[in-house]
Protein backbone atom coordinates (compact mmCIF):
# COMPACT_ATOMS: atom_id res chain seq x y z
CA UNK A 1 0.00 0.00 0.00
CA UNK A 2 1.28 3.46 -0.89
CA UNK A 3 0.57 6.85 0.60
CA UNK A 4 -1.35 7.72 -2.56
CA UNK A 5 -3.81 4.94 -1.73
CA UNK A 6 -5.02 7.00 1.21
CA UNK A 7 -7.49 9.79 0.66
CA UNK A 8 -6.47 13.16 2.01
CA UNK A 9 -8.84 12.98 4.98
CA UNK A 10 -7.72 9.48 5.94
CA UNK A 11 -4.12 10.64 5.62
CA UNK A 12 -4.80 13.55 7.96
CA UNK A 13 -6.69 11.32 10.39
CA UNK A 14 -3.72 9.00 10.64
CA UNK A 15 -1.27 11.86 11.19
CA UNK A 16 -3.36 13.23 14.00
CA UNK A 17 -4.27 9.85 15.44
CA UNK A 18 -2.33 6.60 15.37
CA UNK A 19 0.37 8.02 13.13
CA UNK A 20 1.46 7.50 9.56
CA UNK A 21 3.71 4.46 9.30
CA UNK A 22 5.88 4.96 6.23
CA UNK A 23 8.98 3.25 4.94
CA UNK A 24 11.96 5.26 3.70
CA UNK A 25 14.59 2.85 2.50
CA UNK A 26 15.75 0.71 5.43
CA UNK A 27 13.84 2.79 8.02
CA UNK A 28 10.26 2.52 9.22
CA UNK A 29 9.19 5.92 10.49
CA UNK A 30 6.02 6.85 12.32
CA UNK A 31 5.00 10.43 11.60
CA UNK A 32 2.43 12.43 13.51
CA UNK A 33 1.29 15.99 13.07
CA UNK A 34 -1.65 18.21 13.98
CA UNK A 35 -0.91 20.72 11.22
CA UNK A 36 -3.29 20.53 8.22
CA UNK A 37 -0.91 22.47 5.96
CA UNK A 38 1.83 19.93 6.69
CA UNK A 39 -0.57 17.09 5.94
CA UNK A 40 -1.53 18.58 2.61
CA UNK A 41 2.07 18.88 1.41
CA UNK A 42 3.11 15.50 2.78
CA UNK A 43 0.16 13.70 1.17
CA UNK A 44 1.24 15.07 -2.17
CA UNK A 45 5.00 14.65 -1.95
CA UNK A 46 5.05 11.26 -0.21
CA UNK A 47 2.65 9.72 -2.75
CA UNK A 48 4.97 6.93 -3.95
CA UNK A 49 6.26 5.86 -0.56
CA UNK A 50 5.11 2.56 0.90
CA UNK A 51 3.14 2.34 4.11
CA UNK A 52 3.89 -0.35 6.69
CA UNK A 53 1.44 -1.88 9.17
CA UNK A 54 1.12 -0.13 12.55
CA UNK A 55 2.50 -3.18 14.33
CA UNK A 56 5.78 -2.95 12.39
CA UNK A 57 9.01 -2.27 14.23
CA UNK A 58 9.55 1.47 14.01
CA UNK A 59 13.00 3.07 13.85
CA UNK A 60 11.95 6.60 14.74
CA UNK A 61 8.78 8.14 16.07
CA UNK A 62 8.74 11.74 14.85
CA UNK A 63 6.25 14.50 15.20
CA UNK A 64 5.90 18.07 14.04
CA UNK A 65 3.35 19.84 16.19
CA UNK A 66 2.12 23.29 17.01
CA UNK A 67 3.93 24.92 19.86
CA UNK A 68 1.89 25.37 23.01
CA UNK A 69 1.07 28.65 24.67
CA UNK A 70 1.07 32.02 23.01
CA UNK A 71 3.11 30.78 20.09
CA UNK A 72 0.24 28.55 19.10
CA UNK A 73 -1.59 31.62 17.87
CA UNK A 74 0.76 34.61 17.71
CA UNK A 75 3.35 34.20 14.96
CA UNK A 76 2.71 30.49 15.35
CA UNK A 77 5.57 28.08 15.65
CA UNK A 78 6.00 24.33 15.45
CA UNK A 79 8.26 21.97 17.32
CA UNK A 80 9.96 18.77 16.21
CA UNK A 81 9.74 15.76 18.49
CA UNK A 82 11.59 12.46 18.24
CA UNK A 83 10.50 9.52 20.37
CA UNK A 84 8.36 11.91 22.37
CA UNK A 85 11.18 14.30 23.20
CA UNK A 86 11.55 17.77 21.83
CA UNK A 87 14.58 18.49 19.70
CA UNK A 88 15.80 21.79 18.25
CA UNK A 89 14.51 25.30 18.55
CA UNK A 90 10.99 25.95 17.21
CA UNK A 91 10.32 26.67 13.55
CA UNK A 92 7.83 28.99 11.93
CA UNK A 93 4.66 27.07 11.15
CA UNK A 94 5.17 27.76 7.44
CA UNK A 95 8.32 25.62 7.60
CA UNK A 96 6.67 22.55 9.10
CA UNK A 97 7.37 20.32 6.13
CA UNK A 98 11.09 21.05 5.67
CA UNK A 99 11.51 20.99 9.45
CA UNK A 100 10.26 17.42 9.64
CA UNK A 101 12.40 16.40 6.67
CA UNK A 102 15.50 17.82 8.37
CA UNK A 103 14.45 16.19 11.62
CA UNK A 104 14.28 12.77 9.99
CA UNK A 105 17.75 13.34 8.51
CA UNK A 106 19.02 14.19 11.98
CA UNK A 107 17.50 11.04 13.44
CA UNK A 108 19.24 8.90 10.85
CA UNK A 109 22.59 10.68 11.12
CA UNK A 110 22.68 10.46 14.91
CA UNK A 111 21.21 7.03 15.45
CA UNK A 112 21.69 4.61 12.58
CA UNK A 113 25.14 3.53 13.71
CA UNK A 114 24.73 -0.04 12.56
CA UNK A 115 25.58 1.43 9.15
CA UNK A 116 28.52 3.52 8.08
CA UNK A 117 26.94 6.78 6.98
CA UNK A 118 28.74 8.89 4.44
CA UNK A 119 27.67 12.42 3.68
CA UNK A 120 27.17 11.69 0.05
CA UNK A 121 24.72 11.52 -2.81
CA UNK A 122 24.49 8.07 -4.40
CA UNK A 123 23.11 7.04 -7.78
CA UNK A 124 23.15 3.67 -9.50
CA UNK A 125 22.98 2.12 -12.92
CA UNK A 126 23.30 -1.59 -13.76
CA UNK A 127 24.16 -2.46 -10.19
CA UNK A 128 27.11 -0.08 -9.98
CA UNK A 129 26.91 3.02 -7.86
CA UNK A 130 28.55 6.42 -7.96
CA UNK A 131 29.05 8.14 -4.64
CA UNK A 132 29.32 11.93 -4.55
CA UNK A 133 30.74 12.84 -1.14
CA UNK A 134 30.59 16.58 -0.70
CA UNK A 135 30.23 19.33 1.84
CA UNK A 136 27.05 21.43 1.78
CA UNK A 137 26.96 23.99 -0.96
CA UNK A 138 29.05 22.03 -3.45
CA UNK A 139 26.11 21.19 -5.64
CA UNK A 140 25.73 17.48 -5.02
CA UNK A 141 21.93 17.56 -4.61
CA UNK A 142 21.50 19.48 -7.83
CA UNK A 143 23.81 17.15 -9.71
CA UNK A 144 22.15 14.13 -8.11
CA UNK A 145 18.69 15.35 -9.15
CA UNK A 146 19.84 15.92 -12.70
CA UNK A 147 21.33 12.43 -12.86
CA UNK A 148 18.24 10.65 -11.56
CA UNK A 149 16.22 12.36 -14.25
CA UNK A 150 18.81 11.26 -16.81
CA UNK A 151 18.65 7.52 -16.43
CA UNK A 152 20.24 6.92 -13.04
CA UNK A 153 18.46 5.42 -10.04
CA UNK A 154 18.45 7.45 -6.85
CA UNK A 155 19.79 5.76 -3.75
CA UNK A 156 20.07 9.02 -1.80
CA UNK A 157 20.97 12.66 -2.17
CA UNK A 158 22.31 12.85 1.38
CA UNK A 159 23.33 9.52 2.88
CA UNK A 160 25.71 6.92 1.55
CA UNK A 161 24.55 4.05 3.76
CA UNK A 162 27.19 1.35 3.81
CA UNK A 163 26.32 -2.07 5.17
CA UNK A 164 29.29 -3.27 7.25
CA UNK A 165 28.77 -6.94 6.47
CA UNK A 166 29.54 -6.60 2.78
CA UNK A 167 30.17 -2.92 1.94
CA UNK A 168 27.00 -2.70 -0.15
CA UNK A 169 25.06 0.55 -0.37
CA UNK A 170 21.50 0.68 0.94
CA UNK A 171 19.05 3.00 -0.79
CA UNK A 172 17.14 5.66 1.06
CA UNK A 173 15.51 7.52 -1.84
CA UNK A 174 13.82 10.35 0.04
CA UNK A 175 12.64 13.64 -1.36
CA UNK A 176 15.55 15.71 -2.66
CA UNK A 177 15.69 19.19 -1.10
CA UNK A 178 16.87 21.88 -3.49
CA UNK A 179 17.97 25.26 -2.28
CA UNK A 180 17.68 28.73 -3.76
CA UNK A 181 18.87 28.96 -7.39
CA UNK A 182 19.02 25.18 -7.76
CA UNK A 183 15.23 25.04 -7.78
CA UNK A 184 14.95 26.94 -11.02
CA UNK A 185 17.98 25.17 -12.44
CA UNK A 186 16.19 21.83 -12.13
CA UNK A 187 12.84 23.26 -13.27
CA UNK A 188 14.55 24.38 -16.47
CA UNK A 189 16.67 21.26 -16.84
CA UNK A 190 13.85 18.77 -16.33
CA UNK A 191 10.41 20.41 -16.49
CA UNK A 192 8.79 17.01 -15.93
CA UNK A 193 10.30 16.70 -12.45
CA UNK A 194 7.67 17.14 -9.74
CA UNK A 195 8.84 19.81 -7.33
CA UNK A 196 6.86 20.69 -4.22
CA UNK A 197 6.12 24.16 -2.93
CA UNK A 198 8.96 26.57 -2.20
CA UNK A 199 9.46 27.36 1.47
CA UNK A 200 10.87 30.85 1.78
CA UNK A 201 13.26 32.24 4.37
CA UNK A 202 14.13 28.97 6.00
CA UNK A 203 17.44 28.63 7.82
CA UNK A 204 18.86 27.37 4.55
CA UNK A 205 17.23 29.95 2.32
CA UNK A 206 14.44 28.94 -0.07
CA UNK A 207 13.90 25.19 -0.11
CA UNK A 208 11.76 22.98 -2.34
CA UNK A 209 11.57 19.20 -2.54
CA UNK A 210 11.78 17.03 -5.63
CA UNK A 211 9.91 13.73 -5.77
CA UNK A 212 12.37 11.11 -7.04
CA UNK A 213 11.32 9.00 -10.03
CA UNK A 214 8.82 6.37 -8.91
CA UNK A 215 11.16 3.60 -10.00
CA UNK A 216 13.81 4.75 -7.50
CA UNK A 217 11.30 4.50 -4.67
CA UNK A 218 9.90 1.15 -5.80
CA UNK A 219 13.42 -0.31 -5.86
CA UNK A 220 14.39 1.03 -2.45
CA UNK A 221 15.25 -2.44 -1.13
CA UNK A 222 17.74 -3.08 -3.95
CA UNK A 223 21.33 -2.56 -2.88
CA UNK A 224 24.21 -1.41 -5.09
CA UNK A 225 27.95 -1.89 -5.23
CA UNK A 226 30.21 1.16 -4.94
CA UNK A 227 32.10 1.57 -8.20
CA UNK A 228 33.04 5.25 -8.53
CA UNK A 229 33.79 8.01 -6.05
CA UNK A 230 33.32 11.44 -7.59
CA UNK A 231 33.92 14.54 -5.49
CA UNK A 232 31.84 17.30 -7.08
CA UNK A 233 32.09 21.04 -6.86
CA UNK A 234 29.92 23.48 -8.77
CA UNK A 235 31.81 26.66 -9.67
CA UNK A 236 30.07 29.39 -11.66
CA UNK A 237 31.52 29.66 -15.15
CA UNK A 238 34.16 26.99 -14.57
CA UNK A 239 35.22 24.73 -17.45
CA UNK A 240 34.39 21.09 -16.92
CA UNK A 241 37.09 19.09 -15.20
CA UNK A 242 36.77 15.40 -14.33
CA UNK A 243 40.15 14.16 -13.16
CA UNK A 244 41.43 11.12 -11.31
CA UNK A 245 42.63 11.83 -7.79
CA UNK A 246 45.02 9.85 -5.60
CA UNK A 247 43.34 7.19 -3.53
CA UNK A 248 44.93 8.55 -0.37
CA UNK A 249 43.15 11.85 -0.98
CA UNK A 250 39.89 10.02 -1.69
CA UNK A 251 40.22 8.11 1.57
CA UNK A 252 40.71 11.29 3.57
CA UNK A 253 37.85 13.07 1.86
CA UNK A 254 35.44 10.19 2.41
CA UNK A 255 36.49 9.62 6.02
CA UNK A 256 36.35 13.26 7.03
CA UNK A 257 32.98 13.61 5.35
CA UNK A 258 31.35 10.66 7.11
CA UNK A 259 28.69 11.17 9.76
CA UNK A 260 29.90 8.41 12.04
CA UNK A 261 33.44 7.46 11.07
CA UNK A 262 34.72 7.75 14.66
CA UNK A 263 31.72 5.94 16.09
CA UNK A 264 32.36 2.86 13.96
CA UNK A 265 36.03 2.69 14.83
CA UNK A 266 38.06 0.09 12.96
CA UNK A 267 34.99 -1.03 11.01
CA UNK A 268 34.81 2.41 9.42
CA UNK A 269 38.52 2.37 8.62
CA UNK A 270 38.14 -1.02 6.94
CA UNK A 271 34.99 -0.07 5.03
CA UNK A 272 36.38 3.20 3.71
CA UNK A 273 39.66 1.51 2.80
CA UNK A 274 37.85 -1.24 0.91
CA UNK A 275 35.55 1.20 -0.82
CA UNK A 276 38.37 3.45 -2.00
CA UNK A 277 40.36 0.47 -3.20
CA UNK A 278 37.38 -0.84 -5.18
CA UNK A 279 36.40 2.49 -6.73
CA UNK A 280 37.77 4.74 -9.41
CA UNK A 281 38.20 8.11 -7.72
CA UNK A 282 37.74 11.46 -9.44
CA UNK A 283 37.21 15.11 -8.72
CA UNK A 284 34.58 16.95 -10.74
CA UNK A 285 34.40 20.69 -11.22
CA UNK A 286 31.50 21.87 -13.32
CA UNK A 287 29.26 24.80 -14.09
CA UNK A 288 26.98 23.25 -16.72
CA UNK A 289 24.78 20.34 -15.67
CA UNK A 290 24.45 18.81 -19.13
CA UNK A 291 28.20 18.80 -19.59
CA UNK A 292 28.70 17.21 -16.19
CA UNK A 293 26.16 14.47 -16.92
CA UNK A 294 27.71 13.73 -20.30
CA UNK A 295 31.14 13.46 -18.72
CA UNK A 296 29.86 11.13 -16.00
CA UNK A 297 28.12 9.01 -18.62
CA UNK A 298 31.32 8.77 -20.64
CA UNK A 299 33.30 7.83 -17.54
CA UNK A 300 30.89 5.11 -16.45
CA UNK A 301 29.48 3.77 -19.69
CA UNK A 302 32.29 1.40 -20.75
CA UNK A 303 32.03 -0.60 -17.51
CA UNK A 304 28.24 -0.77 -17.29
CA UNK A 305 26.64 -4.22 -17.53
CA UNK B 1 60.78 23.99 20.62
CA UNK B 2 62.97 21.87 22.87
CA UNK B 3 61.72 19.24 25.21
CA UNK B 4 63.91 18.82 28.25
CA UNK B 5 64.37 15.04 28.23
CA UNK B 6 64.15 14.00 24.56
CA UNK B 7 67.82 14.35 23.58
CA UNK B 8 69.17 12.25 26.40
CA UNK B 9 66.79 9.31 26.29
CA UNK B 10 66.46 6.26 24.13
CA UNK B 11 63.30 5.95 22.10
CA UNK B 12 61.60 2.63 21.42
CA UNK B 13 58.55 1.44 19.56
CA UNK B 14 55.61 0.72 21.82
CA UNK B 15 53.36 -2.31 21.56
CA UNK B 16 50.46 -0.17 20.42
CA UNK B 17 48.35 -1.87 17.72
CA UNK B 18 47.93 -0.16 14.40
CA UNK B 19 46.00 -1.27 11.35
CA UNK B 20 47.83 -0.01 8.26
CA UNK B 21 47.03 0.89 4.69
CA UNK B 22 49.75 2.03 2.31
CA UNK B 23 48.35 4.32 -0.36
CA UNK B 24 51.68 4.90 -2.05
CA UNK B 25 51.99 8.61 -1.35
CA UNK B 26 51.18 8.28 2.31
CA UNK B 27 50.34 5.66 4.91
CA UNK B 28 47.12 5.76 6.86
CA UNK B 29 46.84 3.82 10.09
CA UNK B 30 44.02 3.14 12.51
CA UNK B 31 45.05 3.11 16.16
CA UNK B 32 42.96 0.47 17.92
CA UNK B 33 43.33 1.80 21.45
CA UNK B 34 42.21 5.36 20.73
CA UNK B 35 40.05 4.82 17.66
CA UNK B 36 41.94 7.57 15.88
CA UNK B 37 43.13 7.49 12.29
CA UNK B 38 46.56 8.92 11.53
CA UNK B 39 48.29 9.88 8.34
CA UNK B 40 52.03 9.36 8.11
CA UNK B 41 54.38 10.20 5.33
CA UNK B 42 57.25 7.98 4.25
CA UNK B 43 59.69 9.64 6.61
CA UNK B 44 57.55 8.99 9.67
CA UNK B 45 56.97 5.40 8.61
CA UNK B 46 60.72 4.96 8.35
CA UNK B 47 61.16 6.44 11.82
CA UNK B 48 58.81 3.77 13.14
CA UNK B 49 60.53 1.05 11.12
CA UNK B 50 63.92 2.00 12.49
CA UNK B 51 62.60 1.97 16.03
CA UNK B 52 61.04 -1.38 15.31
CA UNK B 53 64.51 -2.76 14.79
CA UNK B 54 65.95 -1.32 17.97
CA UNK B 55 65.64 1.50 20.45
CA UNK B 56 67.65 4.56 19.52
CA UNK B 57 68.64 7.95 20.74
CA UNK B 58 67.53 10.99 18.76
CA UNK B 59 70.91 11.23 17.08
CA UNK B 60 70.90 7.54 16.18
CA UNK B 61 67.34 7.78 14.94
CA UNK B 62 68.18 10.77 12.76
CA UNK B 63 71.01 8.82 11.14
CA UNK B 64 69.16 5.55 10.71
CA UNK B 65 66.06 7.22 9.30
CA UNK B 66 68.12 9.14 6.80
CA UNK B 67 69.95 5.97 5.83
CA UNK B 68 66.70 4.07 5.47
CA UNK B 69 65.28 6.78 3.23
CA UNK B 70 68.47 6.99 1.21
CA UNK B 71 68.97 10.69 1.83
CA UNK B 72 71.97 12.66 3.06
CA UNK B 73 72.27 13.01 6.84
CA UNK B 74 71.60 16.74 6.84
CA UNK B 75 68.37 16.56 4.90
CA UNK B 76 66.18 15.71 7.87
CA UNK B 77 65.99 18.56 10.33
CA UNK B 78 66.61 17.50 13.95
CA UNK B 79 63.87 19.90 15.04
CA UNK B 80 61.39 18.31 12.64
CA UNK B 81 62.31 14.86 13.88
CA UNK B 82 61.94 15.92 17.50
CA UNK B 83 58.54 17.46 16.73
CA UNK B 84 57.31 14.18 15.34
CA UNK B 85 58.89 12.09 18.10
CA UNK B 86 56.97 14.17 20.61
CA UNK B 87 53.73 13.59 18.72
CA UNK B 88 54.33 9.88 18.29
CA UNK B 89 55.02 9.66 22.01
CA UNK B 90 51.77 11.49 22.74
CA UNK B 91 49.93 9.00 20.59
CA UNK B 92 51.49 6.15 22.49
CA UNK B 93 53.23 4.74 19.43
CA UNK B 94 56.71 5.20 20.87
CA UNK B 95 58.06 5.53 24.35
CA UNK B 96 61.12 6.92 26.04
CA UNK B 97 63.10 4.15 27.75
CA UNK C 1 38.68 -7.45 4.07
CA UNK C 2 41.02 -5.84 6.54
CA UNK C 3 44.12 -4.94 4.59
CA UNK C 4 46.23 -3.71 7.44
CA UNK C 5 47.83 -5.99 9.92
CA UNK C 6 48.29 -4.95 13.49
CA UNK C 7 51.78 -4.68 14.87
CA UNK C 8 51.26 -7.84 16.89
CA UNK C 9 50.30 -9.85 13.83
CA UNK C 10 53.37 -9.06 11.80
CA UNK C 11 56.29 -11.42 11.70
CA UNK C 12 59.50 -9.68 12.58
CA UNK C 13 58.64 -6.03 12.09
CA UNK C 14 55.67 -3.83 12.88
CA UNK C 15 55.01 -2.34 9.49
CA UNK C 16 54.35 -5.24 7.17
CA UNK C 17 51.17 -4.80 5.18
CA UNK C 18 48.84 -7.47 3.90
CA UNK C 19 50.48 -9.70 1.34
CA UNK C 20 48.25 -8.40 -1.42
CA UNK C 21 49.73 -4.93 -0.95
CA UNK C 22 53.31 -3.84 -1.23
CA UNK C 23 55.41 -5.59 1.39
CA UNK C 24 57.54 -3.23 3.36
CA UNK C 25 59.61 -5.66 5.42
CA UNK C 26 62.79 -3.78 6.17
CA UNK C 27 65.34 -6.61 5.93
CA UNK C 28 64.29 -7.40 2.37
CA UNK C 29 64.73 -3.88 1.08
CA UNK C 30 67.85 -2.04 0.07
CA UNK C 31 66.13 1.36 0.09
CA UNK C 32 63.17 3.14 -1.45
CA UNK C 33 62.25 2.58 -5.07
CA UNK C 34 62.51 5.46 -7.50
CA UNK C 35 58.81 6.29 -7.36
CA UNK C 36 58.88 6.72 -3.63
CA UNK C 37 62.04 8.82 -3.81
CA UNK C 38 60.30 11.19 -6.19
CA UNK C 39 57.27 11.40 -3.93
CA UNK C 40 59.51 12.01 -0.98
CA UNK C 41 61.42 14.81 -2.62
CA UNK C 42 58.33 16.28 -4.23
CA UNK C 43 55.23 17.65 -2.58
CA UNK C 44 55.48 15.21 0.33
CA UNK C 45 58.91 16.50 1.42
CA UNK C 46 61.51 14.96 3.70
CA UNK C 47 60.16 16.35 6.96
CA UNK C 48 58.33 13.68 8.92
CA UNK C 49 54.58 14.23 9.09
CA UNK C 50 51.93 12.93 11.45
CA UNK C 51 48.36 14.08 11.01
CA UNK C 52 45.29 12.91 12.88
CA UNK C 53 42.08 12.69 10.93
CA UNK C 54 39.11 14.70 12.08
CA UNK C 55 35.67 13.88 10.78
CA UNK C 56 33.68 17.01 10.21
CA UNK C 57 30.18 15.92 9.36
CA UNK C 58 29.39 15.93 13.06
CA UNK C 59 31.44 17.67 15.68
CA UNK C 60 34.38 15.38 16.17
CA UNK C 61 36.49 14.79 19.19
CA UNK C 62 39.95 13.36 19.32
CA UNK C 63 41.89 11.51 21.94
CA UNK C 64 45.22 13.18 21.99
CA UNK C 65 48.09 13.88 24.27
CA UNK C 66 47.45 17.01 26.25
CA UNK C 67 50.54 18.61 27.70
CA UNK C 68 48.55 19.14 30.85
CA UNK C 69 45.06 19.79 32.11
CA UNK C 70 44.64 22.88 34.22
CA UNK C 71 41.83 24.46 36.15
CA UNK C 72 41.63 28.16 35.49
CA UNK C 73 40.89 30.52 38.34
CA UNK C 74 37.22 31.46 38.39
CA UNK C 75 37.96 35.17 38.77
CA UNK C 76 41.20 35.78 36.93
CA UNK C 77 41.53 32.74 34.68
CA UNK C 78 45.13 32.31 35.87
CA UNK C 79 46.84 28.98 36.41
CA UNK C 80 50.41 27.92 37.20
CA UNK C 81 52.61 26.93 34.30
CA UNK C 82 54.14 23.50 33.73
CA UNK C 83 57.33 22.29 32.11
CA UNK C 84 57.44 22.83 28.35
CA UNK C 85 54.49 25.22 28.26
CA UNK C 86 54.96 27.95 25.68
CA UNK C 87 53.01 31.05 24.70
CA UNK C 88 50.50 30.53 21.90
CA UNK C 89 49.70 26.91 22.58
CA UNK C 90 46.13 25.78 22.03
CA UNK C 91 43.81 25.68 25.03
CA UNK C 92 40.95 23.22 24.54
CA UNK C 93 37.95 23.74 26.75
CA UNK C 94 36.07 21.05 28.64
CA UNK C 95 38.37 18.11 28.02
CA UNK C 96 37.25 14.67 29.08
CA UNK C 97 39.12 11.44 29.61
CA UNK C 98 36.18 9.14 29.05
CA UNK C 99 36.65 6.66 26.25
CA UNK C 100 40.34 7.36 25.73
CA UNK C 101 43.40 5.33 26.53
CA UNK C 102 44.87 6.01 29.95
CA UNK C 103 46.68 9.30 30.00
CA UNK C 104 44.94 10.68 26.94
CA UNK C 105 42.37 13.41 26.79
CA UNK C 106 39.39 13.83 24.52
CA UNK C 107 38.89 17.32 23.17
CA UNK C 108 36.53 18.84 20.66
CA UNK C 109 38.37 19.38 17.44
CA UNK C 110 35.61 20.44 15.12
CA UNK C 111 36.90 23.91 14.54
CA UNK C 112 40.05 25.91 14.92
CA UNK C 113 38.11 29.14 14.96
CA UNK C 114 38.28 31.24 18.10
CA UNK C 115 40.48 28.78 19.90
CA UNK C 116 41.98 30.08 23.11
CA UNK C 117 45.78 30.29 23.28
CA UNK C 118 48.18 30.37 26.21
CA UNK C 119 49.46 33.78 27.31
CA UNK C 120 52.31 34.15 29.77
CA UNK C 121 54.21 33.58 31.85
CA UNK C 122 53.60 36.49 34.13
CA UNK C 123 55.19 35.89 37.52
CA UNK C 124 54.94 32.20 36.82
CA UNK C 125 51.25 32.27 35.95
CA UNK C 126 49.45 31.82 32.65
CA UNK C 127 46.05 32.46 31.12
CA UNK C 128 44.17 31.19 28.08
CA UNK C 129 42.92 34.00 25.91
CA UNK C 130 41.42 34.68 22.52
CA UNK C 131 41.00 37.92 20.65
CA UNK C 132 39.10 40.57 22.56
CA UNK C 133 40.84 39.73 24.76
CA UNK C 134 38.55 37.15 26.27
CA UNK C 135 40.00 35.07 29.09
CA UNK C 136 38.91 31.54 29.96
CA UNK C 137 37.86 31.41 33.57
CA UNK C 138 36.68 28.79 36.01
CA UNK C 139 36.93 25.52 34.14
CA UNK C 140 39.18 22.68 33.08
CA UNK C 141 41.34 23.30 30.06
CA UNK C 142 43.66 20.98 28.16
CA UNK C 143 46.86 22.60 26.94
CA UNK C 144 47.99 20.95 23.72
CA UNK C 145 51.59 20.65 22.73
CA UNK C 146 52.46 22.22 19.41
CA UNK C 147 52.94 18.77 17.95
CA UNK C 148 49.49 17.68 19.04
CA UNK C 149 47.83 20.88 17.83
CA UNK C 150 49.60 20.69 14.51
CA UNK C 151 48.66 17.06 14.07
CA UNK C 152 45.02 17.94 14.63
CA UNK C 153 45.22 20.66 12.03
CA UNK C 154 45.14 23.69 14.25
CA UNK C 155 46.92 26.71 12.89
CA UNK C 156 50.15 27.20 14.85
Amino acid sequence: MLVSDLGQQEFLNRLVGIGLYVRFGPFNIRIRSDIPAYASVAHSLYRFYPLVPPDSLVDFHVEIARRKGMRRWVRPQVVFFVDGRRAFAPYAIEHSFPALEWGINWCIATRAHYLLMLHSAVVERNGNAILFPAWPGHGKSTLCTALVFSGWRLLSDEFGLVRPEDGMLLPIPRLIPLKNESIDVIRNFRPEAVIGPSFLKTRKGTVAHVIPPEDSILRSQETAKPRWLIFPRWVAGAPLSLEPIPKSQAFLMVATNAFNYEVLDQTAFRLVTDMVKACDCHSLVYSDLSEAIAAIDALTRPTDG
Amino acid sequence: MKIACVDSQKIALSTEELSWQDWGDCHIAFQLSSGETHIFNETTVNVLRCLGKSAASMAELLNSTGESLGVDPGEISPDDLEFVVIRLNELGLIEFV
Amino acid sequence: MNDGKSIDETEALPLVNNASDTTLALEGRQGLDQRRRRLLRGAAGIAPVVLTLRSGALAASSCTGALTIVTTDVSTGKFPGVLNMLPGQVCAESPSQTGCPVGETKILTASDANKYRTVGPSFGEWTCEKSGPVVLKGGNVAILSNASASSLGFTP
